[in-house]
Formats: structure tokens, sequence, C-alpha cells
């Protein structure tokens, strides 16, 4: 449904992306990772036909995203990253005008989105919070349906209610069998929705991995205090890395074999068990440092 | 064009478009109520003819002040109409696309199935809606305004419409440049500079090839030659060539600017 091949674009400061080829199919949900400034907002950017490659292309459902874009946007719905809106505007009115140039009849699902975030449209948008313009943001993305949909770090600003709440109709869309491509930072946000991942990194992919592999491959450092310490040995198991120790505390890495962890504690005095999650970058960045795409 | 658009954004612009067309008519019912005083003394027209010609010239008063058609043409369309029309046209044209680029606004609309085309062109159609509509505002409120507070009247209707329709089309150029800009420009900022300068320079031209004969080349470098209000209402200016020179010139600066858009690398 997306597919992208050598799509390439520098900018005078030397940044951009670089040989980006991937694949979304149909029904698929599409994780794009990595630090700021590593080129996915540029991605989506061509896939929105806002840029133009200066080599390589992209395309959805077969339409090439720079010389039709028009054409492309009917089966798009787009959520940018950073929020611009006619200010001047009321909520109702920003999407009214939105309704109006898709020639959207049906609004029955603008309203439904409205009453799940909860989203009082009538308030004009220069008043609003960062928050509830993103609100406004995701009704307009969704409202007509659409088969595919572009979300460019889409829970940035929401609350955690309204976070959960945009999680369940992504979630939903999925169901659907609607294709979706998003970039995040959060890592449970990409593993609880994502079937697939690619990790950008200084405009280059340097992975693209299915969510359960790169389950499997995610580090997590636990802390255990012991009554009488741990010696290093007990864990020197696959999947399982001393990396710290302070006292009777032990900073274990665990990397897929839970099993194997929650075994070799299982014969100690535990008093206490605290795990210290690590942030998408780390574990990415962590797994793949330079290591080329495949 | 695209209909929803259009209408949302000339509903956007209505206040600015009526804060302008009531801003004019104000200071023309201004200019007509004062006439009066101005035309009944004898000692003015004759301090007047006795000024430079060149002085006259930029003063607009070469026919004296005695005819309502001769006062407006040169106090109120060779300064205040120009300033007015030119303010909205440079504030128009930089808030309908590049502000909209800049505050990223224009992501939003260009994420719908309406093309680059389509979405400048109703732009542009809007700005030039605005020009229209305080083109207009001016040429009925001044015939009311003639015929309320003069009586007698005092404007030849024919010839002051001519001015009116050659003015609205050199501020449908002057707006196509700044169209122009805005659709080329990296931000607003830049936009809106590049259109102050270049009609604060035709303006400039304008005044000091009207001062001397020696400047009076400058003159023939000025977008603002093309309107000379006080041979249109003596019937000595050229409005059909005026009027489709104009126009085409607009036609071609807006198409320029609409192409520009269309082929843009935005940052949204």
């Amino acid at each position: 449904m997306i597919a992208m091949h050598e799509l390439t674009k520098k900018f005078s400061s030397g940044r951009g992306i670089f040989d980006l080829s991937l694949t979304v199919e149909e029904g698929e949900v599409f994780g794009f990772v990595g630090p700021n400034g590593a080129g996915k907002s540029t991605t989506i950017r061509h896939l929105m036909g806002f840029l133009r490659a200066d080599s390589g292309w992209a395309e959805i459902d077969g339409v090439r995203c720079w010389e039709k874009s028009a054409q492309v946007q009917r089966r798009v719905g787009y959520l940018p990253g950073e929020m611009g809106f006619l200010e001047d505007m009321t909520g109702s009115q920003f999407l009214d005008l939105l309704a109006g140039m898709r020639k959207l009849r049906h609004l029955e699902q603008r309203t439904r989105l409205m009453e799940r975030f909860e989203l009082d449209p009538t308030t004009p948008i220069r008043k609003m919070s960062k928050g509830t313009k993103q609100k406004v943001g995701i009704v307009a993305a969704f409202m007509h349906s659409p088969p595919v949909l572009i979300l460019d770090e889409p829970t940035s600003g929401l609350d955690p209610l309204m976070q959960q709440r945009f999680l369940e109709l992504v979630e939903e869309e999925k169901q659907r069998g609607t294709t979706i491509f998003m970039s995040s930072h959060i890592f449970s946000e990409v593993e609880r929705i994502c079937d697939r991942v690619g990790i950008l990194k200084d405009g280059r992919l340097v992975a693209l991995q299915d969510i359960n592999s790169l389950r499997e491959m995610q580090r997590k450092v636990f802390r255990v205090t012991t009554a009488d310490g741990l010696n290093g040995d007990e864990l020197n198991i696959p999947g399982c890395r001393v990396v710290g120790t302070h006292g009777n505390e032990v900073d274990i890495e665990v990397r897929g074999n839970y099993n194997g962890f929650i075994g070799a504690l299982s014969t100690r005095d535990i008093q206490a068990l605290d795990m210290r999650p690590l942030d998408l970058e780390q574990i990415f960045m962590h797994f793949y440092p330079g290591k080329e795409a495949h | 064009m695209d209909g929803a658009l259009y209408t949302r954004m000339v509903k956007m612009q209505a206040r600015s478009i009526s804060g302008y067309s009531l801003g004019m008519v104000f200071y023309l019912w201004l200019f007509i109520w004062v006439f009066p005083s101005f035309s009944g003394s004898q000692s003015l027209n004759n301090l007047l003819r006795q000024m430079p010609a060149g002085l006259m010239k930029v003063l607009g008063y070469t026919a004296g002040i005695t005819h309502l058609s001769n006062f407006l043409s040169g106090e109120f369309y060779s300064l205040l109409y120009l300033v007015i029309m030119a303010i909205y046209a440079i504030f128009g044209a930089t808030g309908l696309v590049a502000r909209l680029v800049d505050s990223r606004a224009m992501a939003y609309l260009l994420a719908t199935p309406v093309s680059r085309v389509r979405v400048a062109a109703t732009q542009a159609g809007v700005l030039l809606t605005g020009v229209a509509t305080i083109g207009c505002a001016t040429t009925v409120g001044a015939l009311l305004g003639a015929h309320w507070f003069l009586r007698q009247g005092g404007l030849d209707a024919g010839r002051f419409i001519e001015v009116n329709i050659v003015g609205a089309l050199l501020f449908s150029v002057v707006a196509g440049y700044c169209f122009l800009f805005s659709c080329l420009a990296p931000d607003e900022r830049r936009a809106l500079s590049l259109s102050a300068i270049l009609t604060v320079g035709f303006y400039g031209l304008h005044v000091i090839g009207d001062m001397s004969h020696r400047f009076a080349w400058m003159n023939h470098l000025s977008l603002f030659a093309a309107f000379d209000p006080q041979k249109l209402v003596q019937g000595h200016g050229h409005f059909a060539a005026s009027a489709i020179a104009l126009a085409l010139v607009a036609a071609i600066l807006f198409a320029m600017g609409i192409a520009a858009f269309s082929k843009r690398q935005l940052a949204l």
C-alpha cells in the first residue's frame, strides 16, 4: 500500500534522508522510529507530496506521492507532527472547511470522534490548549475513514487518558484493515500497535524488524535487591547480564530470556524488584549502531 | 478554485476587507465634505496656479480645484487611495499564502484532495475579490457621497468609474506580484518585505519622476505611471489600453505565483 524506493533528499545542511526503501502492506501498521532529526518528518513530507525527492520515489496505493499528490490525498488521513491551524476559526469551522474540501457528505464519523475525544469544537482554535488542538488534528485525520493513515508523533500533547483513547481508536482502525504509517518516540505505543518497525538514524534506515523479534531483542534492566547480595555468576545465563552492583542491589539486563532470569532468582531471598524501562532511542541505538538494514 | 476554501477564506477576510472599504469611503466622504470650502476659494486657486508645474503635478492639481473630480483625483487618488489599496494588497497576499505556509496551516489544506494549483488559485481569487470589493465600495461610496453632500453632483460618473476600474486593475497587478512573492518566499517576513520594498520603490519613482523633467524617465520605470487619475477624469487618459495591459500583467503574475506554488518544496 505504501512503498518507497531509494528515496533520497539531501538538504544544504548535509542532513536529509538517504536511499530509503521499504514497503508497508495493506492493513499493516508500520512504526517509524528514530531520534530527533533522524529524518522521520522529512520522509512523511515525501509521502504527503510536500517535498520532491532528489532521487528515488514514494508511492501510496500505486500513485506517486509528488507527481499526483492531490490524488494520493483521497485515500490518506494525515496528522502532522507540528500543529499549525487557521487560528481565526473555531474547531467546527476548521473541520467544516476540510470536510467541504474533501466533499465529505457523511459527518457521523466526525461527530463520533468529537464525542470520543470530548472535543468542544465551538472554541476558537487560538484559544485551545496544545492537547485540544491535537484532538482537532486527530478528528481531521480520521473523519473521512481513510484506508491509509499517516500519523506523525500522534500522541504528543495528549493527556494519558486521551492517549489511551487514541490508541484504542488506532487499534480499531487496525481491525478495520486500515494501513497505518506512524512515527513515534514511545516504545510502549509502538509495541502495542505496530506490526513492524523501521528505525531511522541520520537519515538512513538502520533496521527493519517485526515487532515480535524486536520484543525478543528488547532489553530491560531490572534492579534486584536481595538480603544477602547476589553473585554475578549466578546470572551468567543466556539473555541476562549484570550491568552494575550497588551493595545488595544488582542491575541486571535481560533480553528475552525472562524464564531463565526468574529461575535464577527463584532460590534467593528477594526484597525488592524494580524494572527500569529504557526509552526507545536507547534500546534501538544500542542494538543497531551503524548497522545497515537488511 | 475550490468552493469550500473560497467561502471560508472570504469569510475570514471579510472583516479586513470591510475595514479597508469603510476606511476608504470614510476618507472619501471627508474629502467630498470639505470640497466646497476649497473650490469656493479663489485665492487658493490663484495660489495653485502660481506653483511650478512639476509640484502641481505631484500635488495633483493640474486643472485647479474647481471640480470635485479634479479634487478627488488630485487629493485622494494620488496618495490615500494608493496607500490603502497597497496596504491591503501587501498584507492580503502575504496572509493568504506565506503566513499559512509559515504557520504550517497549509499542511491541512494540502492534505485534502484539492490540488496545489486549485488551492493557490482559490487564494488568488480571494485576494482579487478583496481588491474588487474595496474598489466597488470606493466607487459607490464616492458617487453616493457626491450626491448626498453636494446635491448638484460634480462627479462625471462614467469617467469616475473608469478611474476606479483602472485603479482596481493597477492594484490587481500589485496584488499579483505580492502574491508571487508570497508563493515563492521562504517565510512570511521575507514575502512581506519584498512586497513592501517593491511597492514603495514604484511609488518613489513615480513621485520623483513627476517632480522634474530631469527625472521624468523614472516614471517610465514605475508601475504607478499606468494610473493617471487626473488624465482619466479629464478624458485624456488611455482607459481601454491601460485596463487591458494591467489586466494582462495581473493575470501573468497570478499565473506565475500559482505555478511557483505548485512546484514548491514545502517543509510543512
